[in-house]
């Protein structure tokens, strides 16, 4: 009893109780930060399916990672026809869901190669493919350390080759000091300044079979100030035309930008070459085009090293990343609204015209018409001197087009671009084995000097009309033309109708309309739909041309021959019914059927029908088949109409007539 | 050809028997035929359509007899106007109602004792059933007759009979499978005719009629026919006496539509 009055009486007191609430705070908090381990299937990215090994910690719903993290995805697919274990790893530290520490991304392309080889428990394989490694550091999420990459080609499990390589180093996100590179057989080495900007001298080495050429760039805090080649010991200056590399120029309009694609771009439209009173370096090519690969390597560099097989690779995993991409620094040329609409409107004409030229030019029917037109022939030299000429002047509207554009000066680019465009006096070419010279009204060309984008403007509308002109004539020439083309096509069409046509009269696939009509002209009708289309088929293509649609409508009015037989009995039923008097006779107490009209019954019974059907039958031509089927629906309405008329006067003139031509006169029937 | 006509006779005769209970007292043994006289027949049968059902029958018949010296024509024989209304039921039957005025012309024109003509009304009616047949037609025609005469002697009283007539015949097509215009037919044709009245006593068979022709339709209208008929039958005097004859008989129909246009529309046919 005493003790436990003592207690009480100590955990009464006001000394004990501030160490009991923090007691067991701190075990309620340690108990929510108590550690996880990740090992399952995980998705990067929301596409990148794969395995994860991570640790965490819950925060209330939120999943904290902390420690380390690993993701392994593997895949088999066929690359150059070949299985290969595709792989990429990602792996590094998290502390509160920021990266913090060493990171690392491997891509893999492997294929097994030779024999495997089998331990306790594994079998194993040599690897032939490629692999990609990025490594670097973290500090709350901004790179900060070296920076290494390593793209390799591996044979056999051994590195063939070094594709690319990488070595930089980075600063709270900011890419510092010294960099080394290498891509295939060019190296390039440079510093940044404090501030992430190229300064000082870059040097790309290029290693050609021809021997070494040293691309070397100056830049000063970002500023490219100067550009040459070295080259057994020979420098060769690179010119730039419109972009200002002489920092002191103007301290007001140099801005900072990213040297992405933009600003090698704006390298490649005002790198104008060597100078021109220097020989280029001999057995190496051409020198812009060693300017273009440093510019790529570069590029690559400067911007592009986060990135792999288009994937930013440090965003893959949470937490995201900060690392600043390399800055330059430009001289801007703002451009006015009126700069700004008559650029757009030269790109908008330019590729018109292009699309104009290019259609013409790629156009079968011209293609082959050339060789049968003189004038497509003509119009076929015009069209490629005027696809020449706009091919000249794209480089220069497309490079006003662009947004670097704003970094150059507009008035000295154009000046250094612009070529010069001189149109012939005659056009000249070969047709019928025959050389002909012919002119054409060309627009006036383009000198370079003192030339504005507007007068370029006004000779790119020129060009467009001329274009649009002879497009539309040579389109008027060619009809013809088509049509031979389309030749093959309708003559499998008109043999469609010629084997549907005999299939219909012969009766091949039995129908129920064939009747004794249509079996009566089938033989003839077989007869001459073979030898029309032989005769069509033996006649020279140019007279195929013309005579096509006639026989293929002459092959139309045999379908409709075959219809109206088809409704011939219907017809004859219907004269013989409708000449037929019915009456009841009160002796018999039957019907009796009574012809009525039978004057005019019996002329067209025993005359005009069957001359009619003689003339149907006996002699089909492409000429009279429409008019003879027609005369068959002539006499047919005729002898209904004549059954509701007063035909008094025209049955006595059928009793006196004695020949065909006196019947159809007194039936007023005109049958061509 | 009189070995069947007295077979059919006494057939005939034991149907009818019992209806004659006071059968002539003094009667020979056997019956008594006549020589048969000859007689020419020339008949006009109108049929005219007044309307849908209903038809004019109208008939006129001009028969000469033999005379001593001439066989068929020697001699007018009658004149007849028989005319009727006619119903037509359906296509298979119809009846009809009229009167008959007959000229009876002086057997002896040349004795004074006998009128020259007498009339000889009637009243009559007639049921007519056709039966179709796929190639041929059959008729039965019963026609009941009330006849008022009297014999061309002079002073004769009239006498009144009634006459039961049944008559059988057919229209079979000759040249043809149907009776359409342009076909020639044969009709085998039978008629039996009794009577009774007061004045009748032992002669309830009037006549017995074979009457088979050929036809001829020439149009829906017009047909025509020729035969020659035999007939047998009692004397009102003396049934006992049974008299013959060969009758050329040589007749026009003729059936005309008095309708208006409009209503010549023919019906829908689903036979024939």
């Amino acid at each position: 009893m005493i003790f436990r009055t003592k207690i009480l009486g100590v955990c009464a007191s006001h000394t004990l109780f501030p160490f009991i609430f923090l007691f067991l705070a701190v075990s309620i908090l340690t108990q929510a930060q108590e550690i996880r381990e990740f090992n399952d299937s995980y998705t990067l990215e929301n596409d990148l399916e794969g395995e994860a090994i991570y640790n965490y910690y819950l925060s209330g719903s939120d999943t904290i990672k902390q420690g380390g993290f690993f993701f392994q995805h593997s895949e088999t697919d066929l690359v150059d026809e070949r299985q290969t274990i595709i792989s990429i790893i990602l792996s590094g530290q998290y502390t509160k869901n920021v990266k913090n520490g060493a990171w690392s991304y491997g891509y893999k392309e492997f294929r097994p190669e030779g024999q495997p080889v089998t331990t306790d428990s594994e079998i194993i394989y040599n690897a032939t493919g490629k692999d990609y490694t990025a490594r670097t550091f973290f500090k709350n999420s901004k790179v900060h350390g070296n920076y290494e990459i390593q793209e390799r080609t591996i044979a056999n499990s051994v590195t063939t080759d070094t594709l690319f390589f990488l070595k930089a180093f980075y600063e709270e996100g900011v890419m510092l000091e010294v960099i080394e590179g290498k891509k295939d057989n060019v190296r390039v080495s440079g510093r940044f300044n404090s501030q992430g900007m190229p300064d000082g001298k870059w040097e790309i080495l290029h290693r050609t079979d021809s021997g070494d050429l040293l691309d070397v760039r100056e830049y000063e805090d970002g500023i490219l100030s100067s550009h040459h080649f070295v080259h057994n010991n020979e420098k060769y200056q690179i010119n730039y035309v419109g972009m200002d590399s002489d920092p002191e120029t103007s301290n007001q309009n140099w801005e900072e930008v990213v040297a992405g694609p933009e600003y090698f771009r704006l390298l490649s439209y005002a790198s104008v070459g060597l100078n021109k009173d220097e020989n280029k370096p001999e057995n190496l090519g051409d020198p812009m085009q060693l300017v273009q690969i440093g510019n790529s390597l570069l590029e690559k560099v400067f911007f592009n090293v986060d990135v792999h097989g288009g994937r930013k690779i440090w965003e893959l995993s949470d937490g995201g990343y900060e690392m600043q991409p390399v800055l330059v620094k430009l001289r801007k040329y703002p451009l006015s609204e009126e700069e700004r609409i008559v650029y757009s409107e030269a790109l908008k004409l330019l590729e018109a015209t292009q699309n104009d030229i290019d259609t013409y030019l790629d156009d079968p029917y011209v293609k082959i018409g050339l060789h049968a037109y003189q004038d497509i022939h003509f119009y076929y030299e015009v069209m490629k001197i005027f696809q020449e000429k706009v091919e000249t002047l794209a480089p220069l509207v497309n490079l006003l087009s662009d947004q670097a554009t704003q970094y150059l000066n507009r008035e000295a680019i154009i000046k250094e671009t612009l070529p010069y465009i001189n149109y012939p006096e005659e056009v000249q070419f070969e047709f019928d084995n025959t050389v002909i010279t012919d002119t054409f009204p060309f627009p006036q060309g383009i000198s370079q000097n003192n030339v504005t984008m507007t007068e370029i403007n006004a000779h790119l509308g020129e060009i467009f009309k001329i274009v649009t002109d002879i497009s539309e004539t040579s389109a008027n020439i060619l009809e013809d033309y088509k049509s031979q083309s389309e030749l093959p096509k309708m003559e499998a069409e008109l043999l469609s109708k010629k084997d549907s046509i005999v299939n219909l009269f012969m009766n091949k696939t039995p129908r129920e309309e064939y009747n004794t009509w249509h079996e009566a002209i089938s033989s003839s009708v077989q007869e001459f739909a073979e030898q029309e289309f032989k005769n069509y088929a033996a006649l020279p293509l140019t007279e195929k041309v013309t005579k096509i649609d006639e026989i293929s409508s002459c092959f139309d009015s045999l379908f409709a021959l075959y219809t109206e037989l088809e409704d011939l009995p219907r017809k004859l039923d219907r004269i013989n019914e409708v000449y037929t008097r019915t009456t009841w006779n009160p002796f018999t107490f039957t019907y009796m059927d009574e012809r009525v009209k039978e004057n005019v019954y019996e002329a067209f019974e025993n005359e005009v029908f069957p001359f009619v059907w003689d003339e149907l039958s006996g002699s089909i031509s492409c000429e009279n088949i429409g008019d003879k089927t027609k005369s068959l629906e002539v006499l047919y309405r005729k002898m209904i109409e004549l059954r509701d008329e007063d035909t008094k006067q025209i049955e006595r003139q059928l009793r006196r007539s004695n020949t065909l031509e006196e019947i159809l006169a007194a039936l007023n029937l005109d049958l061509h | 050809m009189r070995y069947l006509m007295k077979k059919c006779f006494i057939v005939v005769f034991m149907v009818i028997s019992p209806l004659l209970p006071g059968l002539a007292q003094e009667r020979p043994d056997q019956s008594i035929t006549r020589p048969p006289s000859t007689a020419l027949w020339m008949g006009f049968y109108g049929k005219f359509r007044l309307s849908e059902k209903f038809f004019w029958d109208a008939q006129f018949h001009y028969r000469r007899v033999n005379d001593a010296n001439t066989k068929y024509i020697g001699r007018m024989g009658q004149i007849y106007n028989r005319h009727a209304l006619n119903y037509l039921v359906n296509k298979n039957f119809s009846m009809s109602l009229g009167p008959v005025l007959r000229l009876n012309f002086s057997p002896e024109p040349e004795n004074p004792e006998f009128e020259k003509v007498v009339l000889e009304p009637r009243i009559w009616h007639e049921y007519l059933f056709a039966m179709p047949f796929p190639r041929f037609m059959v008729y039965h025609r019963l026609r009941i007759e009330h006849r008022w005469s009297r014999s061309n002697r002079v002073g004769s009283d009239w006498i009144f009979r009634n006459r039961y007539r049944y008559k059988f015949y057919m229209y079979i097509p000759i040249n043809n499978t149907q009776l359409t215009p342009g076909t020639f037919y044969f009709t085998p044709d039978i008629e039996v005719i009794l009577q009774s009245g007061k004045p009748i006593i032992d002669s309830p068979l009037e006549d017995l009629r074979l009457n088979p022709s050929i036809g001829y339709i020439a149009n829906p209208r017009t047909k025509y026919t020729i035969g020659m008929m035999y007939t047998t039958g009692q004397n009102l005097d003396a049934g006992y006496n049974f008299s013959s004859r060969w009758v050329l008989r040589m007749s026009v129909y003729l059936s005309l539509d008095f309708r208006k246009m409009e209503a010549k529309i023919p019906q829908i046919r689903f036979d024939d």
